[in-house]
Order: structure tokens, then sequence, then C-alpha cells
């Protein structure tokens, strides 16, 4: 019997080896391959939507909670052409609109956010669905920035904005010596507005589109410095995780059909008939000289 | 030493050759897994790019008699080819059928779909399509003596009107996105384009929607049967000439590119003019720069 165990157990050693060396058990000790996000959205046919609150682009409801405006019905259209179902599933300022990103709390942050190099570190945008006009604010009575916008770039100048929304980056850009009258992240835009007319701030930037409810509201506190060019930034539809190119890639060839068969024009004009506040996307074509 | 003995050793031995061919490798990972190679790396590594296309009047034609292929987008794809120092091979040809493009890519049977495709949110689910190289517009050809929609193509759209179109064709999507009330007289994927304008032409259909320079050639040979309504443009299909696997951005981003650089040295309007000398088939994409 002695003689026979060491033979044994050496077979049993070996066969424990294979076992132990196998690629099943060599792969149970790697970390799973994560899915993406554009392979989990095309499994689940589900596109999972964070929003920010920007009339009119975002509108909610205040006693339904319905979303509407020129970004949400763009969004469900983009949904319906790719077969997806967009679930409209957290409102966040545009502070946080990254953080959730990376999570993977939501697959995309669908508000619009527009682009810029300090963002572009966070995320990966769309191609543009239109270009967005901003407009200078001013009391009505306030004369001191007629001749020259220049005139805002000065220490004893407050300008107004929302915590991470897109004047912040024209105040850092354009206006650097101009202090920050700040608000909090989810404040609702119209108080910008208000803390101009009320001389909580001398300035704020805005586009005509969201302005004019409290325009319309209180008629003669503010105007527009109609004189000077408007600030344009591109705005892109939606923000998707660094790294999700098939998903950026499939977003943007249905804006661009959008854009071809008119849907974002009629979008747009719906929310703005004079096209005031929003430019559309040059025609990518031309005829020869 | 006994059997037993033996056995065991030689099982230790396999144990350890398997596990040194498993893990020392050099194409695999130091967990032991096996990377598959992009299809970027095996164009850049073999110098060749496997090109499936179809067959669609003038970007991509067969000679009968000798198989040889000629038209824009092989043109245009051989430029790309020799600007990247790669040898394109037109290794299969298809039908229209978008799903033989995807399936075709995901299974590796070729590296690109080389045709003027439609760029379109269905079609971009299954695949990445390079940048455009123009934009052709779509017209409505009609009988002749047919004057319903000479003020307007509203009637168009209406159940009472039959649409021919070829299963999977491009033309047949925008169709149905600007008519999507009309009836359709539907042909079979792999048809020539030529049927559905007889099809228009001997009544089985009102109306057919193609580029002008797809039909040029149907009415060259029948004369006074059909006319294209020119002045009512259908919108313009967008059109890459490439189509690729998704996740293969780097193989799009080289074709980009090029295609970037023959829009900018002319190329692509000297090859579109070569087959439309008018160019009222093809609009060029527009300079991305301001000239002040």
């Amino acid at each position: 019997m002695k003689k026979n165990i060491c033979p044994l157990a050496l077979l049993i050693l070996a066969l424990i080896a294979v076992w132990g060396l196998s690629p099943r058990m060599a792969s149970s000790t790697q970390a799973p391959a994560k899915e993406s996000v554009f392979d989990r959205v095309l499994r689940t046919g589900v596109l999972r939507c964070a929003y920010a609150v920007y009339p009119p682009e975002t509108i909610k409801d205040p006693n339904t909670g319905k979303l509407s405006g020129t970004i949400v019905e763009t969004t469900e259209e983009v949904g319906r052409q790719l077969g997806l179902k967009i679930e409209w599933t957290a409102e966040v300022g545009f502070l946080d609109v990254f953080t959730g990103l990376k999570t993977g709390r939501y697959d995309a942050f669908c508000s619009g956010a527009y682009e810029n190099p300090q963002r572009a570190k966070e995320a990966l945008f769309t191609i543009p669905f239109n270009y967005g006009a901003t407009r200078i604010f001013v009391r009505a009575d306030d004369t001191r920035f007629d001749e020259s916008p220049d005139a805002i770039n000065d220490p004893k100048i407050t300008i107004a904005h929302i915590d991470g929304e897109i004047t912040q980056f024209i105040i850092d850009e354009s206006f650097p010596k101009a202090r920050h009258y700040s608000l909090p992240a989810l404040t609702d835009i119209s108080q910008t507005l208000e803390s101009v007319a009320t001389r909580k701030a001398d300035v704020t930037f805005l586009q005509a589109g969201p302005a004019r409810g409290f325009m319309e509201h209180n008629p003669g506190k503010l105007r527009i410095l109609q004189k000077f060019p408007a600030r344009v930034f591109a705005a892109p539809l939606i923000a998707v995780p660094l790294g999700e190119h098939d998903l950026k890639y499939l977003l943007d060839a249905t804006i661009r059909t959008l854009q071809e068969n008119g849907f974002v024009e009629s979008v747009l004009q719906k929310y703005d008939p004079t096209l005031d506040s929003y430019l559309l996307v040059a025609k990518p074509y031309r005829k020869p000289f | 030493m006994n059997k037993w003995g033996q056995t065991a050793g030689v099982v230790m031995i396999a144990a350890l050759a398997a596990w040194g061919g498993a893990n020392l490798s050099p194409a695999n990972g130091p967990s032991g897994s096996t990377a598959k190679e992009s299809v970027f790396d095996r164009v850049t590594r073999t110098g060749t790019l496997r090109c499936a296309y179809i067959l669609y009047r003038p970007e991509i034609m067969k000679d009968p008699n000798t198989g040889k292929l000629s038209g824009y987008v092989v043109d245009i794809t051989e430029e790309i080819g020799r600007q990247l120092n790669l040898k394109v091979e037109w290794v299969t040809e298809l039908g229209f059928g978008f799903q033989d493009v995807v399936a075709g890519l995901k299974s590796d049977r070729f590296d690109a779909a080389c045709s003027g495709f439609v760029e379109t949110p269905s079609h971009a689910r299954g695949a990445l399509f390079s940048i455009p190289i123009d934009y052709a517009p779509e017209y409505i050809y009609v009988r002749a003596n047919d004057t319903r929609f000479d003020q307007s193509l509203t009637g168009v759209n209406a159940p009472s009107v039959k649409i021919a179109q070829i299963d999977g064709e491009a033309t047949a999507t925008i169709a149905q996105e600007a008519f999507p009330l009309a009836a359709r007289y539907s042909l079979p994927e792999m048809s020539d384009i030529s049927l559905a304008l007889e099809a228009v032409a001997t009544g089985k259909a009102d109306a057919a929607l193609f580029p002008i320079a797809t039909g040029k050639d149907y009415l060259a040979r029948n004369p006074g049967k059909l006319k294209v309504l020119r002045q009512h443009p259908v919108r313009p299909w967008i059109q890459p000439v490439m189509a690729f696997e998704h996740g293969e951005h780097d193989l799009k981003y080289v074709v980009d590119a090029t295609i970037r650089t023959l829009q900018e040295n002319g190329f692509i309007e000297k090859t579109l003019r070569k087959y439309d000398p008018e160019l009222d088939s093809y609009l060029l994409t527009a300079k991305p720069y301001q000239i002040r």
C-alpha cells in the first residue's frame, strides 16, 4: 500500500494543477469586461437621460412634472428614430452633470450643455443641433455699457450667473475682472435676471428665449444691449461618458438626419418663432463655384 | 516508477505545458486572455483593405465581361488606399440589404463596406460610417405625360400613389420619410435600379425616387417615357464612402482624414465631375473655413 500512495498522490496533484491552471480558473480571477454604455443602451433599448431645467430647452411643468422644450422634443425624436425609449431619470444642476455620467447613474446628459475645453475633458459631446446666441442684459436705465461691453470688465461690475452654467465661462473668458454674483446650480434661470433687476448684480448673459418669460412679466425693468453682437455657442444636444465613441456616433448620425429632414428647425421655431435665440447649423453642402 | 507514477508525471508535464502556452505567448496579456486584433491593426499590418461593395450606377459599376469595377466610389476608395499605402481588395458583392453589411463586418468577412451609403439612424445602429464625400439630392421620376405633381409634391403623399422602390435600397428610406402615406411597389433586394424606373414607365407604379445620375442611363435608353421633377428636389442624402464595424474609430479616423485631404485637394470634385460633369446629382461638402 505504502508503495502506491506516492504515485497516486502525484496523480491527484497533477489533476489539481490541470484544473487550477485551466482557462476557467484563470478567467475567474480576471475582472469581467465592463459592458459599454453603447452596448447596454442597445441591449436594453433604453437611454437614461439626466436633465437640467432651462426653458425653453427643458421645461418642467410644476404641477405634473412633465417635460417639454426644444431639447426634450429633439431627444425624444432621436430616441424614436433609433428605436430607443428615453427615460428622464435625474434632474441635475450644471455643476453635477459629469459626475453622474462617470458613475453610471445615467447614460447621457440630455440638456444641451455647451461644449468648451474644460467640459471636453469630462465628457464627449454630440455635434451641435443648433447654435445659441447669448445676449447682454442690463437694467433699463443703466447706460454705462452702451458704448462698449468692455466697460463690464471692471471690478466694480457684478455679473449674475448660475454655478456651472455657460455664463460663468463667458465671465472667465471675456470679463475676468468683473465680480461674480453666483446662484446655486439648480436655481431657476430667471433669477439671474431678477438679480440684475433688483440690483444684486449689474449684468447677466442669457439667450433671448429663456429670458422671454421674465421680460414679458416684468416690462420695462431690463433691456438687451442690442448694439453688440451676441456670443455664439455651439449647442450639442447630448453629452455621453468619455470613451463612448460608438454612442456619440449613433447620436450624431441621428442629429444629422433630423437637421436634414427639417425636424430640428421645426422644433426650434415652435418655441422661438423668430429664431432670435437660436441659429440653425449651416448646411453641410454647397453648389460648386 | 510504476505506471501510476508515470501517468502522474505525464499529466504534470502536460499541465505545465498548457500553462506555458496560455501564459507565455506574446499575443496574450498577463492574465492569459487573448486580445482580438482590431481591423485597424490588421489593415495596417497587412497593408490591405478588404472591401465589400454594392453595385449602384454611377457609384460602383461592374463590366459584365471583365468583372472590372468602376465608378466614383471605386475611384475615390482606390485613391484613399493609395494615399494610405493600402491595397484595396474588392472581395465581396452585396445586395442592398444593410443587414448583410453588418453581418459581414461583424464576422470579419471584409474590413469595410466601400459603397456610397446613406447615413441614417437605423444604419448607424449597425455600423460606423466615414464622413460624407458628397450629398446626393433625390428627385421624383414620373411618366412623361403625368402632370399631377408638376406644381407640388404634396400629392405624392397619398395612398392612391404608388412609389416603386427596391427593398433595402437607400432611397426607400427617404421615400418612407417624405411620403409615408404613399403605397409601395416593392422590388426584391438585388433588383437593378432600372426595374423601378421601368415599373413607373409601364404604369405598375406612379413614381420613383433617385438621384439624377442614377436614372440617366435609363432615360437615355428610353427617351420620352419618364421625366424628372427637377423643380422639386427631395432632401439630399448624406453619403459616406465607407462603413466599418462599431468600435473601429482608429480606422474611421484615418479614412476621414484622407477624405478631408481629397476634399481639399480637389480629387473628390474632379472624380464626381468625371461621372456627372454638370454636378446635377451631387452637392459638394461645404468648405470648413471662412474666407474674409
